[in-house]
């Protein structure tokens, strides 16, 4: 199995806050692997790291290396290259003011693709892909912020699908999201993990449970263990602070 | 930066009050007479002095808010809020903005009008460039500062250059701002405009003296005192960084 993502030794600080504490992980490409833990953890900051788009946020510093399919991101002239392999899905919808249609070309648009009927074509696959294409198919020219809140976060998943992406990271997706669309976005994501690596950084304990093939648990911006699935959720997990939060003891 | 606004705020209102004696006081004390204007068709002829003044007065109009409309963007997006060209730039665009627009049409008939007994074409354009440029710049700068910060990382996030950015994303959400701005922008130049001529046209039928009385000066300190106040204290909650 090859490693998608290698983080080595990653601290974050705020200013004064120790954000993330020096954490390694591995991500082996075409899993799912699990993000869990309660607020603060340092789970939104990680994904953030990775797509390098932290670096709006004032008066951060980053130590240590993340590396993408063996290069180190931070070394990597072309961020925006960079930001097209890694597809984004942030906890509440944002629609842009544009229309359906509009919202998932934008990306292959700036990147450059003007050809109308692969438009067509990429359109179509992602809004199928996340779940939305029969709901919207008959109205792609509506505005996207004039979607229920769940249909904009499918929205949003389709737009972050749209450039093809190798590796999708999903920041709690399901917060704005009924439980029946939850449903078919995670069969969804099942399907897409043969053609992609997915982070999935989830409040849900049993989100990760059904979903993830690993499971990494963080907390207070410490990784406290990772192990597949089956170990982190048995009776007898490795470090007792992943049986308390798992079981709902504590967070 | 929070301790140093009040000082500054003295210090200016010093200056701005050592001026205004100097301006208010009755030196100019002169009955105005029509001979003495050379652009007396100003007076005489409103209707072609006001198609002669706007054709020459428009695009310096249009360019000085384009102007103080492209620096805003550019400060707030390219320069770092802490760097000093961007505190220096967004303290004068302050000051500037704050100063009632009374004021420039003040300045400009007393110190060029009525020194030389005509406008010059450059008077005319800087006291334009002063009543215009400040507020584009301000209502761009906090139109363009107010885009959601989730809409951008989400741009970001799908590999979008950051011109582009800007250009797709941010300007169509600040464009109800700018454009807000931009109408007040040229109200306040039309308002000074009209309101110089009224006063001219009255001084010199009646032949009074052109001067303000001390009554009335003291209300046009009071209104500056306020405005400015209120243009400062309105950077200083802005300035305010993000929550970490």
């Amino acid at each position: 199995m090859k490693n998608k993502i290698e983080i080595n030794g990653l601290k974050v600080t705020y200013g004064e806050k120790q954000a993330i504490k020096g954490i390694s992980l591995d991500v082996v490409e075409n899993e799912i692997l699990g993000i869990i833990g309660p607020a603060q953890s340092g789970k939104t900051t990680l994904l953030k790291v990775i797509n390098r788009t932290l670096e709006f946020t004032q008066g951060t510093s980053i130590e240590g290396s993340v590396m993408l399919d063996g290069v180190d991101i931070n070394a990597m002239s072309d961020v925006h290259g960079l930001r097209r392999r890694i597809g984004m899905v942030l906890p509440l919808p944002v629609g842009l003011p544009l229309s359906i249609y509009d919202n998932v070309a934008f990306a292959p648009r700036t990147a450059g693709l003007r050809n109308k009927a692969e438009l067509d074509e990429i359109v179509e696959r992602c809004l199928h892909q996340a779940a939305l294409w029969d709901e919207v198919k008959d109205r792609l020219d509506s505005l996207g912020t004039k979607l229920s809140g769940g249909q904009q976060q499918r929205l949003t998943i389709a737009r972050a699908l749209s450039h093809q992406p190798e590796v999708l990271c999903l920041d709690e997706f399901s917060i704005a999201v009924d439980p029946v669309t939850t449903m078919r976005i995670e069969e969804v994501l099942k399907t897409l993990k043969n053609d992609m690596t997915i982070l999935l950084v989830t409040n849900l304990v049993q989100q990760a449970k059904r979903l993830a093939n690993r499971t990494a648990f963080m907390l207070n911006g410490d990784l406290i263990e990772i192990d597949n699935t089956d170990v982190i959720f048995s009776e007898n997990p490795t470090e007792q602070a992943t049986y308390d939060y798992v079981n709902g003891n504590f967070g | 930066m929070n301790m140093s606004y009040p000082i500054i705020l003295c210090l200016t209102c010093l200056i701005l009050l050592v001026t205004l004696y100097l301006i208010l006081d009755n030196r100019h004390n002169t009955v105005l007479e029509e001979s003495d204007l050379i652009d007396h068709e100003i007076l005489t002829d409103p209707i072609y002095s006001l198609q002669d003044k706007i054709n020459s007065m428009l695009p310096i109009l249009i360019v000085s808010i384009l102007i103080g409309i492209v620096f805003a963007v550019l400060l707030q997006e390219w320069v770092p809020a802490e760097s000093w060209i961007y505190r220096i730039s967004d303290f004068i665009i302050a000051i500037l903005a704050g100063i009632p627009s009374v004021f420039y049409g003040l300045l400009c008939v007393y110190y060029f009008l009525l020194k030389s007994g005509r406008v010059s074409y450059l008077t005319q354009s800087l006291t334009v460039v002063l009543l215009t440029m400040p507020i584009a710049f301000q209502s761009t700068q906090n139109a363009v500062k107010s885009v959601d910060v989730s809409i951008r990382e989400a741009v970001y996030a799908l590999g979008v250059k950051k011109s582009k950015v800007i250009t797709a994303h941010v300007l169509p959400h600040a464009y109800s701002g700018i454009m807000s701005g931009v109408y007040t922008a040229v109200s306040r130049s039309f308002f000074v405009a009209g309101l110089i001529l009224v006063t001219f046209t009255w001084t010199i039928h009646s032949r009074a003296s052109f001067s303000i009385p001390k009554n009335a000066s003291v209300f046009l300190i009071a209104a500056l005192l306020c405005s400015l106040c209120s243009s400062l204290l309105k950077k200083q909650s802005v300035n305010t960084d993000y929550p970490a």
